[in-house]
């Protein structure tokens, strides 16, 4: 643990240092070994990449707090613990950071690696089922990714970002490793209909790690399909490909809420909750081609601030239900009945939490509706705006099946047991922070189109 | 110049601040947390009174940042929110007051005024609110702080009403989140204008415009339970009785009928709204509720659902008024805005009084009731008086100026609208009176003694104090700085006279 916080103060040293010389010189794009004629190994840090940075040293210094205290006391599990979190977020800073298809493939096997491990962690026979399901789905989604890669290099001799960007055409073989790309990126992003191994994966882990994997590493990919489609979407994608995305992404929203509403278990409810929640980020793909530069920008902002509050609130929320099971001795929602007057401040915490996943205000999450509705009338695609709107009102029904249980006062008396203060102080922190995103968004904004504007002009 | 940028932002916080702090008090220190209540809800009415002497004397007061590139939060004081953040301040206090004393030796009560000043501080800032969109954080936010009241005894029946008053309330919430977008996105930035902002819009424009209205007022019209989206009024009756005063006099009632005031008032402008059209069917579906709502009531055996449907149909007096195409029938909508509030809270305190000395919930155990509680009785008759528009109380004034407005607008059907309501209003509200103070109880409770008082003062005064406002509204209602000059004042902003 201590040895964590080292480690984690080290990353924020780290980050200001990155957003300093961010600030100062803008862009940069660094190269290991670029005369030398070897692919990959390069670095790109602009705006969008700086917040991704920030958010994870935000959640990562705040999981790490919260699974030190959760396992206080229980060594073997610390001691196989720290080496898988720490390459999980080594990886994940190269995704954000990194400038060509190879580095970006490395990091991506090495969260993938890393969030086993975690999965497995559970120590259940169940975890492991869990954990074998999730290595499936992710070395599927990467072998197709990496066969797109080969493609694309074999046609333009270069993995690249950079120059990816500037060399790439429209032809059939482009077409198809793009396509390839984009559908492995999708099974590991958890979009429906591919998403059935994540809410085991994430229900079935400890608290604080379900928060990690969630907040973050379903990001990852994400990430990656939306910087690969904001740079060649315009000029390899086909309209019928995002429309479809869009419409699956609208599909997974009202899917994994009207799944999140079935549950009986509180964190399998949170974890389908995701699959619900990701459905918005795939209403990028249909708005950013063939729109005017203005929509792309606006939708882009929408869904980037999305992806940011989801993960800060989703973070919150696995906490916070980490806590409430912890404290019921049980998973079930239905022995939740009198839990605000045992833990309130846990609760508290779930309900700001929720106020971003509902799209209420003021939250992140309500802006990035905001930003959504906007684009999608903007760019005359009206036909998602009802999914945005019963999207909000499914979550909230799932949501307040919580909050209605727990202000029961008839019923079981749960037995209780006492929850370290310790544990309660990472979600509120998270949950305020999601809560605040929806009042001082302007930098978080700022980064996520000045910087890239920078970038196109150069 | 700090201070007058500032007040707004003290108004809320003072509420806001007190919310945090009464989360985190231990359950059993009643007294520290009563302390803090009140103190808080006496430093924010003397806040707003300051800010009311500041607006009279021409202060203009005004918070604003930028939240994103074109969304600013914006609060600000004009005549419309002085008149409604006035009602909220002393209302809040007297609800205060009035929940102490009754949640006495109750569960949960930290969590209970937790919310109860997060219902307020929502309500002030939508009072406040400069712009729509700051409108719209605050109208969600109270969507989401009354949700714990609503369902704060914790039976199965208050967790289904509860159920009931969020699936309205969101899905109003979303209608108008989707109307606010609209208008954003094609007519910029709304602040709050008396006169509007569309004097020179191309007629091109106007079907977006009346789609835009719908949008707007459908969402509002939730919140102020006009037929036929009224349907979580009366059963959010389960909530206990400091809790339906705040919601039906203040809180989310009030909250939705003021917004159809500033959209009609402050967005379209009452002239450019009587061009578009939309005034007309907005007047008739009022109209029917009005009417609807008192017939229900006549049906109600249960006082508190008597009361809720009474609700239904007076609080749709606002809404006519400011259909009502003239100043004075501006000046009846918004001084009915507060007369209504004060006349109905004082109604539901007197229930919640019967039910907690008594254990009286129906109708028909009233029987006698005055003769064990006079003070209450008396209060409750005021109240009732007053509600069916008996001068010189409080309604009359609001019910002579709706029809005057009505008559002056040339929408003569409104009187009639009017008369048949007064009528209906006298047939739910006199029987009630009549049993009070007329009829013999069925059985005599004699272990009370006539030298105490009938219930504990902190019960007690309230409903005392607010049934002697509905008397002096009514008597000095010509008396500057009362809410009949801010209506007049605020109408004659709104017609330019």
């Amino acid at each position: 643990m201590a040895f964590m916080m080292k480690a984690m103060l080290l990353n924020a040293v780290i980050v200001v240092a990155l957003g300093w010389r961010l600030l100062a010189h803008g862009p940069l794009y660094w190269a290991l070994l670029p005369s030398a004629g070897i692919p990959g190994i390069s670095i790109r840090l602009d705006g969008l990449s700086f917040l991704f940075i920030i958010l994870t040293a935000i959640i990562a210094v705040l999981s790490v707090f919260q699974a030190g205290h959760y396992f206080a006391g229980n060594q073997p599990i610390q001691k196989r613990l720290w080496w898988r979190v720490l390459m999980v977020l080594t990886g994940l800073n190269l995704v954000w950071l990194a400038g060509d298809l190879i580095t970006l493939y490395v990091a991506m096997e090495l969260v993938a690696f890393g969030v086993v491990g975690l999965i497995a962690l559970g120590d259940q026979a169940e975890s492991y089922r869990s954990a074998l399901r999730y290595l499936n789905a992710v070395l599927l989604g990467t072998l197709s990714f990496l066969i797109g890669i080969i493609l694309l290099y074999g046609i333009y001799g270069t993995v690249s970002l950079v120059s990816l960007e500037q060399q790439i055409q429209w032809t059939r073989l482009t077409g198809i490793a793009f396509a390839l790309m984009t559908a492995g990126l999708v099974y590991r992003a958890a979009l429906f209909p591919l998403h059935s191994w994540l809410p085991p994966a994430h229900g079935s882990s400890h608290a604080p790690l379900s928060a990690l994997l969630s907040a973050l590493v379903t990001k990852a990919s994400f990430y990656i399909l939306a910087r690969l489609w904001l740079d060649w979407g315009q000029v390899v994608a086909s309209p019928v490909l995002a429309q479809g995305l869009g419409v699956l992404g609208c599909f997974a929203i009202l899917w994994g809420g009207w799944m999140a509403c079935r549950q009986s278990e509180l964190k399998m409810l949170v974890a389908y909750s995701s699959v619900n929640q990701v459905g918005y980020f795939f209403l990028l793909f249909p708005m950013i081609i063939g729109v005017s530069y203005e929509v792309s920008l606006l939708v882009t902002q929408g869904v980037m601030l999305q992806v940011i509050s989801h993960a800060l609130a989703k973070a919150a929320l696995f906490m916070a239900a980490g806590n409430l099971v912890l404290a019921l001795g049980s998973k079930e929602i239905q022995h939740l009945s009198g839990i605000s007057r045992l833990m309130p401040l846990s609760l508290l915490s779930f309900g700001l939490a929720a106020v971003s996943i509902m799209g209420l205000p003021p939250s992140g999450g309500f802006l990035a509706k905001w930003y959504l509705l906007q684009s999608s009338l903007l760019s005359g695609q009206w036909w998602w705006i009802p999914t945005l709107i019963l999207g909000g009102l499914l979550s909230a029904t799932y949501i307040f099946r919580i909050f209605s249980q727990s202000f029961l006062e008839q019923g079981s008396e749960a037995v209780t047991q006492e929850v370290p203060k310790a544990l309660e102080v990472a979600p509120l922190l998270l949950a305020l922070m999601a809560v605040a995103l929806g009042l001082f968004a302007h930098t978080p904004l700022a980064l996520m189109i000045d910087m890239e504007v920078a970038d196109g002009i150069r | 110049m700090a201070f007058d940028s500032l007040l707004p932002l003290w108004v809320l916080a003072t509420s806001l601040v007190v919310a945090f702090i009464i989360f985190a008090i231990p359950e059993d220190r009643w007294k520290l947390r009563s302390f803090l209540n009140i103190s808080a809800a006496v430093i924010k009415l003397f806040l707003v009174m300051v800010m009311t002497w500041g607006v009279f004397q021409g202060v203009f007061y005004q918070t604003h940042f930028e939240i994103a590139p074109g969304l600013v939060f914006s609060l600000k004081a004009d005549p419309l929110s002085i008149v409604f953040a006035g009602l909220s301040s002393v209302l809040w206090l007297l609800t205060t007051i009035y929940a102490i004393g009754y949640l006495e030796g109750s569960p949960n009560r930290s969590r209970f005024f937790g919310f109860f000043s997060f219902c307020v501080a929502s309500t002030l800032g939508i009072a406040l609110a400069g712009n729509l969109f700051t409108f719209l954080l605050f109208y969600e936010m109270l969507t989401l702080s009354a949700y714990p009241l609503v369902v704060h005894r914790g039976t199965r029946a208050a967790l289904k009403a509860g159920r009931v008053y969020l699936i309205y309330t969101l899905s109003g919430g979303a209608l108008l989140m989707l109307g606010v977008v609209m208008l954003y996105l094609n007519f910029g930035q709304m602040p709050f204008n008396s006169g509007g902002h569309f004097q020179q819009v191309h007629e091109a424009e106007f079907p977006l415009l009346r789609l835009i209205f719908v949008l707007l007022i459908a969402g509002l019209a939730v919140k102020a339970a006009l037929v036929p989206l009224h349907g979580w009024l009366p059963s959010a009756m389960v909530a206990p009785a400091p809790v339906s005063a705040l919601l039906h006099a203040v809180a989310v009632v009030k909250a939705g009928v003021f917004g159809i005031v500033r959209v009609v008032y402050d967005i379209f402008g009452i002239e450019f709204s009587y061009m578009l059209g939309v005034l007309q069917p907005l007047g008739w579906l009022a109209a029917a509720t009005i009417v609807y709502g008192s017939i229900r009531a006549l049906y109600q055996t249960d006082l508190k659902r008597r009361l809720a449907f009474s609700t239904v149909s007076q609080v749709s007096y606002i809404t006519l008024g400011v259909t009502l195409f003239g100043p004075l029938g501006t000046i009846g909508a918004v001084v009915h805005l507060v007369h209504q509030g004060i006349m109905k809270i004082t109604l539901f305190f007197c229930a919640g009084n019967y039910a907690e000395t008594l254990g009286i919930h129906r109708i028909d155990e009233l029987n006698g009731v005055a003769k064990q509680m006079p003070w209450t009785s008396m209060a409750f008759t005021l109240g009732a008086l007053g509600m069916i528009g008996l001068p010189p109380l409080a309604g009359f004034i609001s019910k002579w100026y709706l029809g005057l407005g009505a008559l002056e607008s040339g929408m003569h059907w409104a009187v009639g609208v009017l008369v048949v309501s007064t009528l209906l209003n006298a047939a739910y509200f006199l029987p009630i009176l009549h049993r009070i103070w007329f009829c013999k109880p069925e059985v005599v409770d004699h272990t009370r003694h006539l030298k105490r008082p009938e219930c504990s003062w902190l019960l007690l005064a309230p409903p005392v104090i607010t049934a002697v406002l509905i008397l002096l509204l009514g008597v000095f209602a010509s008396w500057p700085m009362s809410p009949f000059s801010w209506a007049t004042f605020m109408a004659n902003q709104e017609y330019g006279l």
